[in-house]
């Protein structure tokens, strides 16, 4: 198992990295087990940079992108796969992630994960863009299930099973949003146990937890996932089933909206390890008697 | 059945302009509706770029109040959404596009400003690149500026106003209450916007050094950017200008021909 993750396997929990947090971090060097940042957010110079290549020192750090838009019909834009490689080559991530979602058409990014319909023909589309990006990095990328809030009427495949077959397809891994999946049962129905053991255990290498917030849309409740707050308390009770299926996943708290004091961070970060190891316990137990 | 790129088609001009109808029939219409499911992302899409010309222009923000702002911004994110996936590399065209507007005519510099503020962000972001030592630039010197090719650094950007757009913005970064005023008239600038040491600055340039600087950014070469320069002052020696490049660190490459 502990071969497959990599230096990241020492189990503790890792943040979400926000420049507001740096010199904090670099002072009280916190306990914290990783640090995630956004890939997009590294691709020119100067201090940004700098940042990251000192905490790449001392936490191993994974890349998260939110631009390949690995579901556009048009398929991978050269200039950003190149630019990701660079990237890649210089920080040398322990992980690498992206979604199973759409951002550009026609050369228009709409700065958004945009839902797909689940059909064969965007599983063929997306299973090329995924093993086109892991054959440029020499590496393997894992694809996180997004957070949805509508469905399109010609979709024919569970989206747990799409990701299913897009890691038979390409070899890629799995990041499983315990937030995401939790929004999107809640936004356009469905059950989160029921998806979670769908998935293949060896391919989940991550799991991210974060915060939503509730809207309302044409007077119906709807779940935003905005990561502007601590964990909501469903999300946690998910997570351990989760952590119990994929024990082998490394968890990262994100925060990205409302960026709170890094104590805060911290705190949820303590809380996740102190579930997991819970959840361990009783396996152990259960194992034993 | 649309294919995935018709519809993506589709989606992506409802997200930009807000209408749901061509896209709204591809989606399931319980409650909420197939209208404010997709309303969703086109808010998200609005707010999230809206928010972050608002970072990246936080002068342009004071200067106009916030309602202008927002309407400003919102009509540009429609009319000139992001090309690329960086979304620090977005609001290259708001300058030009606040000039246009009719409605900011009355504050003639504020175009100016948010060029400043673009230069800021853009020498924030650039790639790294070496830069050459003194002895390169003494050799550099010895070769009586044949006709090498200069190279600046990546962050290297050149604003000129009629404004004083540097106090504008200087001002700004002081609470109202403790903000001198800017005397409007006291004459424009010619910056060298760049980056030294993980610092964001700028030189107030002559108009000669200016003139010298724009060309050789444009041409890379030392003879076009002299002849420009020459044009505006006749006696015009660029060894102050260039070993001051040299003293911040600006210069990243001399190939002895261009």
């Amino acid at each position: 198992m502990a071969a497959s993750v990599g230096p990241c396997d020492h189990r503790r929990t890792g943040i979400g990295f926000r420049a507001p947090h740096f010199a904090e971090i670099v002072a009280t060097r916190p306990a914290v087990g990783w640090f995630e940042v956004h890939a997009e957010n590294y691709m020119g110079g100067g201090p940004a940079l700098r940042q990251l290549e000192t905490l790449r020192a001392d936490w191993p750090i994974g890349l998260h992108g939110v631009g390949m838009s690995l579901g556009s019909a048009c398929g991978l834009d050269a200039q950003h796969l190149g630019r990701l490689l660079a990237l890649v080559e210089r920080i040398e991530p322990t992980l690498i992630s992206e979604h199973l979602a759409w951002s550009v058409s026609g050369g228009t990014y709409l700065n958004d994960l945009l839902p797909l319909p689940y059909t064969e023909e965007s599983l063929a589309i997306v299973a090329v863009s995924v093993s086109t990006l892991q054959d440029r990095l020499r590496r393997r990328v894992l694809i996180e299930n997004p957070s949805a809030y509508l469905r399109f009427v010609h979709s024919t495949i569970p989206e747990a099973e799409f990701l299913g077959e897009l890691v038979h397809r390409t070899g890629c891994g799995l990041l499983f949003d315990v937030n995401n999946v939790y929004v999107t049962c809640q936004n356009i129905g469905g059950d989160p146990r029921a998806w979670i053991e769908a998935l293949p255990v060896e391919a989940v290498q991550e799991l991210h937890l974060a915060g939503h917030c509730i809207n309302d849309a044409d007077g119906t409740s709807v779940l935003i996932d905005d990561h502007g707050s601590p964990v909501a308390p469903a999300v946690w009770e998910l997570y351990e089933s989760t952590t119990h299926r994929f024990p082998h996943a490394v968890t990262l708290i994100e925060w990205d909206s409302n960026l709170p004091p890094l104590p805060i961070l911290l705190t949820e970060a303590t809380e996740a390890d102190r579930r997991r190891q819970s959840v361990f316990l009783e396996a152990c137990r259960a194992d034993a008697a | 059945m649309p294919t995935l790129h018709e519809l993506q088609a589709r989606f992506a001009a409802t997200v930009i302009d807000g209408d749901t109808s061509a896209v709204a029939g591809s989606i399931i219409d319980d409650a909420p509706g197939a209208a404010a499911r997709l309303g969703i992302y086109v808010n998200h899409f609005r707010v999230t770029l809206i928010d972050a010309l608002a970072a990246t222009f936080p002068v342009v923000r004071q200067l106009v109040n916030d309602p202008f702002f927002q309407a400003a911004a919102r009509r540009y994110v429609r009319a000139e959404p992001p090309a690329h996936p960086c979304l620090v590399e977005y609001g290259g065209g708001f300058p030009a596009f606040l000039e246009r507007l009719p409605e900011a005519g009355s504050l003639a510099y504020l175009a100016d400003v948010a060029r400043l503020e673009w230069a800021i962000n853009e020498a924030w972001h650039a790639p790294d690149a070496p830069m050459v030592d003194e002895s390169a630039a003494a050799r550099l010197i010895a070769a009586g500026f044949a006709d090498p090719s200069l190279r600046l650094h990546p962050s290297c950007r050149l604003i000129a106003s009629r404004f004083p757009v540097d106090q504008i913005w200087q001002v700004h970064q002081t609470a109202c209450s403790e903000r001198e005023t800017v005397d409007l008239d006291a004459g424009g600038v010619r910056l060298l916007v760049h980056r030294r040491e993980g610092e964001v600055g700028w030189i107030d340039l002559p108009p000669p050094d200016f003139v010298f600087l724009d060309g050789l950014i444009l041409s890379g070469s030392l003879r076009e950017a002299l002849t420009l320069a020459r044009a505006v002052d006749h006696g015009f020696d660029p060894t102050g200008v260039l070993a001051a490049l040299i003293e911040y660190g600006l210069i990243s490459s001399i190939d002895p021909v261009h």
